[in-house]
Formats: C-alpha cells, sequence, structure tokens
C-alpha cells in the first residue's frame, strides 16, 4: 500500500511540473512465443482452469494464443490427482478435483521436452465482512470508493487480493496486501483507482472479489505491479513466478469470496 | 606480501624526497583573502619569479614556502583577482598575509578574464574541474535558479541523473558514488524537489571542487567522484545584504564581521513558492497539495591568535510534499561542521574538524480518519585530524585519520490512532564505524615532472545489537546471528593507492597518468533514477561488502594562443568490485531483511573526454565531448550476461558560450545532446488475471531517445545607486522546445485495451525565466 501511495506521490509531483504526455511509436524488438500459464484453484466449486498461451507481439491486438497438447496435472497433498481436459485451445480444466482450505496444490504441465511445476498452498479462509462506500480525498478531488472490511487474524503471512467489477466491467488496478504492517487489524482500505478522475457514481453496482492467497501469489502481484505493468514505476522487469522449468505466469490456490453493493 | 613491499617503497620514497638543503632556510607563511571581502582563496598560487618554483594555497587559503636566504619577487595570484607582487628578503621566517583585489567590480564581477589559470597543466592531479560561484551566475539554468551542480553538468564526464534533475553521474558511477561534500560534512541527499535543485545554495557557496577519479588521498568512501564544496566565510570587511526574486524562489544573504578583519558571519537563506501559486489555483488537484523547500546556511568564523582559526559552519534544508488530508512527506540534511585550523610552527598546517551530517524522512498517512507516519534516516558523527607539511618548495605532504560513526535507522511506523488500521512496527538499526587514515606527497621531482603518490587504509566495522542474516543466493535467510552484545559483526580492511604523475612536454603541454583505488562502504539502494528521498542507505555487513574500484587514466592537456585557450583529453577504465542491485520484484521499502531482495556482481566504465575552452577575451566558454560507457554483470540478472547501466550513455555533447556584449549586458547559451539512457522496454505482452503484463527479454536493452536542448540566458547590471547595485537575469530552457522524453510508459489504449500505447512524458518544453539580483 505503502509504495503505491509513494508512486503516485511522484506522478503527482510530475504532474504539478507541468508534464505533458504524447502517445509514440516505438520499435520494439519482437520476443514472442514464451509459454505463459495461469492457473488458480479455488475453495468455490471447480470446474479449475489452467490456461496456457504464447505471448504476443506489443505493438499487435492481444489475442489469447492457446498452447494445445498439453498434459497438465493437478493434485493436492492429501493423494488426489487428476489429468485436466483441453476444452478448447490452451484451456484446460478438472472435472473432479475439489479446493479445501489448507491443502497444498501441485501443478505439472509437459508440452513435448518441456517440463513445468508449481505448488501453492490454499490459506484459511479470513472472514470478508462487508462491503461500504466511502467518500475520500483522492489527490485534491473528492471521489467515492468502495471499502471491503474484514479482520485480519493474528499471526502474520496472510495475504489478500481483490478484484473490483464495476457495472460488468473489471478494474485493472491490482489491488493486493499482506500484514506485515496491519497484523490482527480491521482492514479499512479503500479499492482507490490511481486516477483522480476515477470515482464510482450513483447506481453503480459494484462487485468485490477477496482472495486469501499464499506469500508466493503475492510475490507475483506485487512484483507484476511494481514492475511489469509499463507505469514505469520501478524497474522493469518480469513477475516473480511460482513456476519451475522457464515459463511466465503463476499457480494460485487461494480461496475466494465475493460482496456486492449499489452506489447510493 | 606484495603490497607490504609497495608500503616499505613509499615510505623510502617520501623520506628520500625530504632530502636536506645545504643552505640556511627560513619560511615565508601567510594566507591568502580577497581584499574587499576578507574571504580566504583556494588555490591561489605563491610564485618565485624567474625560478620553476611555487605553492597554493591550501582550502583555507594558508600556504608556507621554504627557500634559501635571499631576495626574492614573489607573485601572487588567483582566478578573478589582480597579481599582486612582493619583493622580499629572506633572512628569518616571514609571516606574508595578503590581500588581493578583484577584476571588475561589485556584482558585474563577470569573469570574462578569469580562469587565466585554468586547468594546471604542471600538476600531477588529473580528472579534476573547478567552479567558482561567479562562472555560475551566467549559465542559464531551469527556472533561472543558478545552480553549480547543473553547471557540472556541462563538463565532459559529469551527466544529469534525468532531465531537470541536479544529480549527477560521473564516469559511469551511480548517483551514490559522489561524495558530496559541504564544508566537510556529507551530504546524503543533495536535491531538493524530487531533484530539481541542489541543496546548494550558489550564494553562500565559495568554490567547488570535482574529482572525476583520481582522488587525492584525503577524500575516500565513494567510488566514483568528490565534489568538494565549500561555503563562504562571510565578509569581515563590511556588512552586506544581497538576495534574488526568481520565478519559483527568493533568496537572502546577509553577512559581515563581527570584529573587523578577525571575525565574521554569514546567514544565507532560500525558499520556493510554488505553493503558494497551486493554492491560487481553482483546480482541487492543485490548491489542496503543497510541494515547497527551504534551506538556511550559517557560519561563523574566528581568528583566536595568529595561529589559530575556529569555523562553526552548518546546513539546514527541508522539503515538503503533500495533500491536504491523505497523505504528506518531508525530508532533508541538517549538517554542521566546527573546524579549527592551528599552525604547528611556519612549515605546520593542521586542521581538525568535528562533523555532524544528518538525512531523515517522514511519511505521513492518513486512513479512516486517522494519522499514522513512518520516519527513516541516517546519522553521522565524524572526526578528522588532518596535518600538511610544507618542508621545501618541492614536496607538500598530507596526512591525517578520520572515523565515521554511522546510524542507520531504515525505518519506525507510528500508529498513531486505534483507527489507522496499522501496528507500530520498527526495523533494527543499524552501525557503522569507518575509520582511515592517510599520507600522500606531492613532490615536484624536476621543473618538468611532478608525482603525487599517497595511500589511504580504511577499516569500516559493522557493529551494535541486531540480527545479522546470512543469506543464500536464492535469496533466503540460511542463519541468524543474534548480536546481543553490540560488539563488532565484521570488519573490512581496505588498502587504497593513489598515484599520479604529469610530465611537461614542449610547448606549453603536458601529459598526465594516474591510478586511483577506492571503497564504499555506504550504499544506496534505489530503484528511481532521480535520487527519491525515500531511497534506502544501507551499510557494508556480513552479507553486503565494501564496493571498490580501480581507475586508471591518461590525459594530455594543451595550452593555445597564450593561454587563450585550452585543450584537455582524458581517457579512464574503471574496474568496479562489489556491485549491488535489486532482485527483480523486490520489495524495496517494507522489508526488514534487505539482504534477500539484493545480488551482487561487477562493473566496468571507460571513456574518453575531449574539451576545448576558450578562457579570455569577450566570448568565453566550452565545447565538451565524451564518449563513455558503463556497464554491470550480476548474477541472477540478465541471465548472469553484461548489460548497460541506467547511466550508460555513450555520447555527450555540451557546448557553452557566454559572450559580453558591454560592460552592462552579458548574453549566454548552452546546447547539450546526449544518447538516451539504457532502458528496459517490452519484447511481447501477455494476460494474467484479466490484466496487460509486458514481458521483458533482457535488462537495459533498449534506449530512450537522444536528448537535446538549447538555453538562451541574458543578464543585465542595473543602474548603480549609491549603495545598491542590481541586475536582471531572463532567459528560456529549452529555447527550441524540444520534446525530450523524461519516461517511457505502456499502457492499454482505452477503447480498444488489447491494443497498446506507448506514451512519452516530457517535463519540460520551452520555460521563460527571469529573475532579479540585489547587493547592498
Amino acid at each position: 500500500m505503502r509504495t503505491k501511495v509513494l508512486s503516485v506521490g511522484m506522478t503527482f509531483a510530475i504532474m504539478i511540473l507541468m508534464g505533458c504526455q504524447k502517445v509514440i511509436n516505438l520499435d520494439l524488438k519482437d520476443d514472442a512465443g514464451k509459454y505463459v500459464i495461469e492457473g488458480n484453484i479455488t475453495n468455490l466449486a471447480g470446474p479449475y482452469t489452467v490456461t496456457i498461451s504464447l505471448t504476443g507481439k506489443v505493438s499487435n491486438d492481444y489475442v489469447f494464443n492457446g498452447v494445445d497438447h498439453a498434459t497438465v496435472v493437478v493434485g493436492d497433498n492429501t493423494g488426489n490427482s487428476e489429468t485436466l481436459q483441453e476444452k478448447t485451445q490452451g484451456v484446460y480444466q478438472t472435472a473432479t478435483l475439489t479446493g479445501v482450505e489448507g491443502r497444498k496444490y501441485y501443478l505439472s504441465v509437459t508440452l513435448g521436452d518441456k517440463h513445468f511445476t508449481a505448488t501453492s498452498v490454499m490459506p484459511h479462509q479470513v472472514p470478508f465482512d462487508s462491503l461500504y462506500i466511502e467518500q475520500e480525498d483522492n489527490w485534491g478531488k473528492i471521489v467515492k470508493t468502495v471499502v471491503p472490511v474484514f479482520t485480519d487474524p493474528f499471526g502474520k503471512g496472510n495475504s489478500y487480493k481483490f478484484n473490483q467489477t464495476i457495472n460488468g466491467n473489471l478494474d485493472k488496478t491490482l489491488y493486493y496486501e499482506n500484514d506485515d504492517f496491519t497484523d490482527g487489524k480491521e482492514s479499512t482500505w479503500s479499492l482507490l483507482r490511481p486516477d483522480p478522475d476515477s470515482t464510482l457514481h450513483l447506481n453503480d453496482q459494484v462487485k468485490v472479489e477477496m482472495q486469501c492467497i499464499d506469500s508466493a501469489a503475492y510475490k507475483y502481484w506485487y512484483s507484476m505491479d511494481q514492475s511489469s505493468t509499463g507505469n514505469g514505476n520501478g524497474l522493469p522487469s518480469n513477475p516473480v513466478t511460482n513456476i519451475q522449468g522457464g515459463a511466465l505466469g503463476y499457480f494460485s490456490a487461494h480461496t475466494s469470496q465475493t460482496r456486492s453493493i449499489i452506489v447510493k | 606480501m606484495r603490497l607490504r613491499a609497495f608500503y616499505v617503497y613509499l615510505f623510502f620514497l617520501m623520506v628520500s624526497s625530504l632530502s636536506l638543503w645545504a643552505q640556511t632556510k627560513h619560511t615565508i607563511t601567510g594566507s591568502v583573502r580577497a581584499k574587499t571581502t576578507g574571504e580566504s582563496i583556494i588555490r591561489a598560487s605563491v610564485t618565485v619569479v624567474g625560478q620553476h618554483i611555487g605553492v597554493t594555497t591550501n582550502d583555507y587559503g594558508f600556504y608556507s614556502l621554504t627557500l634559501p636566504d635571499g631576495k626574492y619577487t614573489l607573485l601572487i595570484s588567483a582566478v578573478g583577482r589582480q597579481p599582486q607582487t612582493v619583493d622580499i628578503l629572506l633572512t628569518e621566517n616571514i609571516q606574508l598575509p595578503t590581500l588581493l583585489e578583484e577584476q571588475g567590480s561589485q556584482l558585474q564581477d563577470v569573469t570574462v578574464t578569469a580562469r587565466t589559470k585554468g586547468r594546471s597543466i604542471q600538476s600531477a592531479q588529473m580528472g579534476v574541474e573547478h567552479i567558482t560561484t561567479k562562472e555560475i551566475k551566467n549559465i542559464p539554468v531551469l527556472f533561472g535558479e543558478r545552480d553549480v551542480m547543473k553547471t557540472l553538468q556541462l563538463l565532459p564526464g559529469v551527466q544529469a541523473a534525468a532531465e531537470g534533475n541536479s544529480g549527477i553521474n560521473v564516469r559511469g558511477g551511480a548517483a551514490d558514488q559522489n561524495l558530496i561534500l559541504l564544508d566537510e560534512a556529507p551530504v546524503y541527499n543533495a536535491s531538493h524537489l524530487l531533484g530539481f535543485f541542489s541543496t546548494f545554495n550558489s550564494d553562500a557557496i565559495k568554490d567547488v571542487t570535482l574529482y572525476k577519479g583520481d582522488m587525492p588521498a584525503q577524500y575516500g568512501g565513494r567510488l566514483s567522484s568528490v565534489m568538494d564544496v565549500r561555503m563562504n566565510d562571510g565578509n569581515n570587511q563590511d556588512f552586506h545584504v544581497n538576495g534574488g526574486l526568481g520565478v519559483i524562489s527568493a533568496k537572502l544573504n546577509a553577512e559581515g564581521p563581527i570584529e573587523k578583519g578577525q571575525s565574521s558571519f554569514l546567514v544565507s537563506g532560500r525558499r520556493t513558492y510554488v505553493d503558494m501559486f497551486t493554492r491560487l489555483s481553482s483546480d482541487s488537484t492543485k490548491n489542496k497539495n503543497s510541494l515547497y523547500f527551504y534551506d538556511l546556511n550559517a557560519k561563523l568564523n574566528f581568528t583566536l591568535s595568529h595561529r589559530d582559526k575556529l569555523f562553526i559552519s552548518g546546513y539546514f534544508g527541508r522539503d515538503n510534499l503533500s495533500n491536504a488530508d491523505i497523505f504528506g512527506i518531508n525530508w532533508g540534511n541538517a549538517t554542521a561542521t566546527v573546524r579549527w585550523n592551528h599552525t604547528f610552527g611556519p612549515r605546520l598546517f593542521s586542521n581538525t574538524s568535528l562533523i555532524y551530517s544528518n538525512y531523515d524522512y517522514k511519511l505521513k498517512f492518513s486512513n479512516n480518519g486517522s494519522q499514522f507516519g513512518v520516519t527513516s534516516g541516517l546519522r553521522d558523527f565524524n572526526f578528522k585530524e588532518e596535518l600538511q607539511y610544507y618542508p621545501n618548495p618541492r614536496n607538500n605532504i598530507r596526512m591525517g585519520v578520520n572515523a565515521i560513526y554511522h546510524t542507520l535507522n531504515p525505518g519506525v511506523l507510528n500508529a498513531g490512532g486505534p483507527k489507522s488500521g496499522v501496528n507500530d512496527t520498527s526495523f533494527q538499526k543499524r552501525y557503522g564505524l569507518e575509520n582511515a587514515a592517510f599520507i600522500s606527497n606531492d613532490w615536484k621531482v624536476t621543473d618538468k615532472l611532478n608525482i603525487s603518490y599517497g595511500a589511504r587504509v580504511t577499516a569500516f566495522s559493522a557493529l551494535g545489537k541486531g540480527d545479522f542474516y546470512t543469506v543464500n543466493v536464492a535469496g533466503q535467510v540460511t542463519d541468524t546471528l543474534h548480536n546481543k552484545d553490540g560488539g563488532i559483526v565484521k570488519t573490512y580492511f581496505t588498502p587504497e593507492v593513489r598515484a599520479s604523475f604529469s610530465y611537461q612536454l614542449g610547448g606549453a603541454s603536458s601529459i598526465k597518468a594516474s591510478y586511483a583505488g577506492n571503497t564504499q562502504n555506504m550504499h544506496l539502494l534505489s530503484t528511481s533514477s532521480g535520487g527519491f528521498p525515500t531511497d534506502r542507505w544501507v551499510a557494508s555487513n556480513n552479507m553486503i561488502k565494501p564496493e571498490r574500484s580501480h581507475q586508471v587514466s591518461l590525459g594530455y592537456y594543451k595550452n593555445l594562443d597564450e593561454d587563450k585557450y585550452e585543450i584537455t583529453v582524458e581517457t579512464y577504465y574503471k574496474a568496479l568490485e562489489n556491485q549491488i542491485d535489486y532482485r527483480d520484484g523486490a520489495n524495496v521499502v517494507s522489508t526488514g531483511t534487505i539482504e534477500t531482495e539484493l545480488l551482487y556482481g561487477k562493473g566496468r566504465a571507460y571513456g574518453i573526454e575531449g574539451m576545448l575552452r576558450k578562457k579570455t577575451g569577450r566570448l568565453t566558454g566550452w565545447i565538451g565531448y565524451t564518449y563513455s560507457r558503463s556497464q554491470k554483470k550480476i548474477d541472477g540478472i540478465n541471465n548472469g550476461d553484461w548489460y548497460n547501466a541506467v547511466q550508460d550513455r555513450p555520447h555527450d555533447i555540451s557546448i557553452v558560450g557566454m559572450y559580453k556584449l558591454n560592460p552592462k549586458w552579458m548574453l549566454s547559451a548552452t546546447w547539450v545532446y546526449n544518447t538516451g539512457n539504457a532502458v528496459s522496454f517490452p519484447s511481447g505482452k501477455y494476460q494474467a488475471d484479466g490484466r496487460t503484463v509486458y514481458y521483458y527479454s533482457e535488462r537495459n536493452g533498449y534506449r530512450m531517445p537522444a536528448y537535446h536542448r538549447l538555453d538562451l540566458g541574458a543578464t543585465v547590471q542595473l543602474k548603480q545607486r549609491k549603495h545598491l547595485s542590481s541586475e536582471l537575469a531572463f532567459g528560456v530552457y529549452n529555447a527550441y522546445a524540444r520534446n525530450n522524453a523524461f519516461i517511457i510508459t505502456f499502457r492499454d489504449n482505452k477503447d480498444d485495451p488489447n491494443k497498446t500505447e506507448a506514451v512519452r512524458t516530457t517535463l519540460f518544453s520551452i520555460v521563460p525565466f527571469i529573475s532579479y539580483n540585489f547587493k547592498f
């Protein structure tokens, strides 16, 4: 949270100092064709999905470039294991597996002679108490934001991620936090978008998903936000993945709870 | 063993150079001062007319010259001053205080004839640049705020850290590898307003020396450069007030004698007022925010006896950036120096310094109506004793010791009220003791050959209560040492050798060569190039080893057309060890185990710098060109291959011209060009959880667009009144409105998020400025 505020501060300082922006053409090297693996296991009912795709050119429109004929296996530490079925090109799904809090999950992907593995522990769920709307000062503008309320359990090591959907559209801001500084506290951090013009409006339908994630997933979202979203805040680099074998992406077992609110 | 043999050799070399003279000798000592102000003059030259013998004054204007008894004529001269000759009959030790008159008068002391001495072609010292505040005056800069660091950036081998930024990269070095001293006190964050201004108020500054390599042995602790800034002592003849009003700041300087000719004071202050304009704005994103800095320099000096002088100087500066309700940060330096000059007889000069330096920042946040804050900083207590011994005109020996006690506070979080949602948290403080001893000699071997040699030994100890971690290559803590008794955890001894020579060729030209070893035990971890106030300092410890550098350089110097022009060419190669960089995705602020986020490797920097300078006439100025490279090789970054450091900018050109139209008007122009920074741009893209993620195939494999800019300035002397002289300075920054890229970012197109846009942010287009300066 703190670093986020700081980088916003930097942006603000630049704004005051009359920065001007222009979209330009850049000639970028094309290093396409890197494997991207994305796998999520939740405590909700399955099926759970693992996708395998290839990176595309920056200058091209994004398309999901799925990779087929992979052998994808997901298992847990209680002996359950399942080979996933390819539903569409690059999209692999479970049929029987159930996500359970506290279990450790294993992912194995085989593509010809390439082999990728990952593990993730689904944390115990922290209850998502409620949502409320508040007005707050966003660098000088009063904006409406939504506040997810929950109480962090005592003992460090809890990490969270939030997804905010406004009127059916995913807010692409990354919201994540851990309890390094907030252990045991009730959390009342709002989901504030960095753009000062971002505000919720009357009758907006806001849906918030709260995920309890493990520390490797936290590291992934943190490092992605710091260095891989193109915003220029940190030193650009790839997110720190928990996938072994040289693929991009992540494998996350997490709990999922959703609350909704209509802005009054 | 080989090293020991070298020291034995060095010792004999030093002893043999002190060979006794058969004749009776006596010593002339004195100080050289400015007539109107009583300010001591640094690097004034005292030469024996008709002989190739002379000395230069030290940092306190003191010199000592021992000669066989006889009749001599001494020529005493300094940059921008009228030279003086003195006839003496030497039969006993003589005290010869000298007052030099200024060339030109008062405020319009435009230094068209200055620098007649310029870069000394005789001295063995290489890679050095001297600047006096007079030279800074006429060079146009952003917002018209005269700034010594921005003037230094126009010299070969010195680059601006970023657009409009006062931070410097010297010969491919990182920003934290510059030792920046203000009256001997290290300044840990030498910039204001996120880098747009330096902490040095040019009104309070007397002299700046920048060593780009080949640092004399009395300096140590940073790899790339030493920037030695000396404050004015204060006028000990008359009381004066001068000041200025600029586009964004105002400043006032008062100085005068406490006891005429004996003691004086100086107080100088400055504050920006951008925030006062932004508060007038009707736009609430601007008027609720504040962004300003102020700083204060003060100095007192006393003549205690004809052998003793006491100087007390201090600096205090603070920046403030805040949004009314939700966020605030303020940061700044405070330094204090007490120095005592004492002469033990005519040939031994001593300076004892007690130095304090502090840098800290405070963050304030608000959550849920409750405030909480974070404090972090760094504090030094520093003792220095230095002796200068002048056995004869051919040798100048310096030796000394230095001890610094560092306290680093990585951060304390104060939770404030119960509703703030955070816990009180503090990271363990770190302590370091940095001891050093040095000795050096400037030896004029023959009329043509000068050799300067010396050695410095540093012992750095990490100590204090706390937990010290052993971290494996994967960045995991494998062992923790609980240092309960607070004793020494680890000590590093690092011997450094410095040596250089110059040989005068015919036709007012010379060649020089040098080698300098350096060690750095205080390291700045930064993810920004511009020196963000929250960048974190760490000291060497059981995991973080001292950074080392070895620099060799070679140079050619020539004065042309009766010293009207000066040509300098220097080339260097620098090897760097134990360089530090962040791991990918490092947690840069909120961690107590910072060692788990770091990687170590080596670096190299090399280049060639050329400069043609016109020193006299109505038109003065220079053309400088630098070709330089700076690279790093660190396991775990860029697959362990060499990669370009951020500051790698191969081509750099600067052209500076000042033209004295008439006694009233001075015109100036500067043009700079450099290759863009090395930077990481994406080489692919994909999505994770519905968000666009960029794929990076290598570190710093791209370049920013080339940077170039023209600045124009003019200074006009206004009508002189009885006691008041004043001038108006105005001009434009970025005269042809070049859209230089400050940063290039990538984002989803708003209408079609599957498309990617590269966005160039330009900080400053054309910016006019005007300022009014007065003196009475």
